[in-house]
């Protein structure tokens, strides 16, 4: 009986979702691309990271955006209800001051 | 029904092309120095769509004698106020800057809080702390109005870094993260107000928009026009708006500007405080002669597309 009720609490996670992969396409502005294949449970500011040590840029200096909003720090591919081949657009830091 | 719709559209678009109207200039140029025409841009903005005319003969003294000091404090509060308030920024803050001007008639609907902050601000970079000075305030008719900045009593560490993080800034050139927060701060304005319909661009979709017209016709640059249209984060259609604001920046001249176009009266605005720019888009004003980079003719193929891209989606 308790046995029972035991297992109705602990239902299955559903491994299928949190554990999916996709490929995500990340483009600079002057058009390279590069790409990633991460968990869509993932938060995307480790994608940032890994992008600006492969282009040897400091993150503080470029921008990721998702259909031309910004990321946000605590963002995934399924809280952003990202497809699979989707792209990010990488910006680099606007300054103007003239 | 369709096909009077779609004239219209070209008609439209066709009246667009004989207004090209300056309104900060005619050697009258507001900004002096040589790094705040961030402030300026943004200040424009801020006016025009609490209806404020930045270029009428009275509300253009009141902006001189603010002057870029002025204005950096005003924008100063404005953040400090918007970073630290948990409800975002209040309309007090607003309604003092706004009430030098002529024009000004009053928040219409009573709001208290203008803009609420965005998340992504809350995630502040750790910045070394630095001793910069408080800038003194130009004129002093103009000292009550503006809070000393030590007077701000910081609730973390957190915040204290946003404050370096601005302090940095503003008394610095003006960033994207700063463009966007004042875009933020504006949007939320917009959508209060009912009869006017208008849309922001992030600093970024200029940029796009850039790329994309300097593209090859042909297939791809159709597909690349559907992907800028994602930037419009929300279905409308451009071309039924009342108007559009697309802050600009010029890279290789570090430069801002913002561009404002009045579907209304079929007007495209470049708000620029700084001489040589000026000069060099008063040259365009024959638009016909402008060599291709032009921002004019970069925001016309913009226009042009849309356009042509409803008329596709109404065969379809």
């Amino acid at each position: 009986m308790s046995d029972e009720e035991h297992q109705q609490e602990v239902q299955e996670p559903k491994v299928e979702d949190a554990n999916a992969t996709i490929n995500i396409k990340v483009v600079s502005s002057s058009g390279e691309e590069v790409f990633f294949k991460i968990k869509r449970s993932t938060k995307l500011s480790k994608l940032q990271g890994a992008y600006a040590s492969k282009v040897g840029k400091d993150v503080g200096s470029i921008r990721f955006l998702y259909d031309g909003a910004r990321i946000q720090d605590d963002d995934t591919p399924a809280s952003l209800d990202m497809e699979d081949n989707d792209t990010i657009d990488v910006m680099v830091e606007q300054v103007g001051g003239r | 029904m369709e096909d009077a719709l779609m004239f219209t559209n070209l008609l439209f678009l066709l009246s667009f092309l004989i207004h090209y109207v300056e309104i900060i200039g005619n050697n009258h140029s507001l900004q002096t120095d040589g790094a705040s025409c961030g402030f300026w841009g943004a200040t424009f903005a801020l006016l025009i769509i609490f209806e404020i005319n930045p270029s009428s003969p009275a509300n253009k003294k009141v902006l001189k004698k603010l002057g870029a000091t002025g204005l950096k404090n005003l924008w100063r509060n404005i953040m400090v106020n918007f970073l630290q308030d948990p409800i975002g920024l209040q309309a007090s803050v607003l309604q003092e800057f706004l009430s030098l001007f002529q024009d000004w008639q009053g928040f219409p609907d009573r709001i208290d809080c203008i803009g609420p902050r965005p998340s992504y601000m809350s995630h502040p970079k750790a910045l070394p702390l630095l001793e910069i000075k408080t800038p003194v305030i130009d004129h002093n008719d103009f000292q009550e109005d503006h809070n000393d900045f030590q007077e701000v009593d910081p609730k973390s560490t957190a915040e204290i870094d946003i404050l370096q993080l601005l302090r940095l800034q503003l008394l610095n050139w003006v960033n994207d993260e700063i463009v966007n927060t004042w875009l933020a701060i504006m949007n939320h304005r917009f959508e209060s107000s009912e009869d006017f319909n208008f849309w922001i661009a992030t600093s970024f979709f200029f940029q796009k928009l850039t790329l994309w017209y300097q593209q090859k016709n042909g297939p791809k640059k159709s597909q690349e026009f559907d992907k800028l249209r994602r930037f419009y984060q929300k279905p409308i259609n451009i071309l039924e708006l009342n108007s559009c604001f697309l802050p600009i920046h010029l890279p290789n001249l570090q430069h801002w500007l913002l561009a404002v176009i009045n579907f209304d009266t079929s007007s495209i605005y470049l708000l620029d405080s700084w001489e040589p720019t000026q000069q060099a888009n008063r040259k365009i004003r024959d638009w016909k002669k402008a060599k291709g980079s032009d921002i004019i003719m970069i925001l016309v193929a913009w226009l042009d597309a849309e356009a042509a891209s409803q008329q596709v989606d109404l065969y379809d």
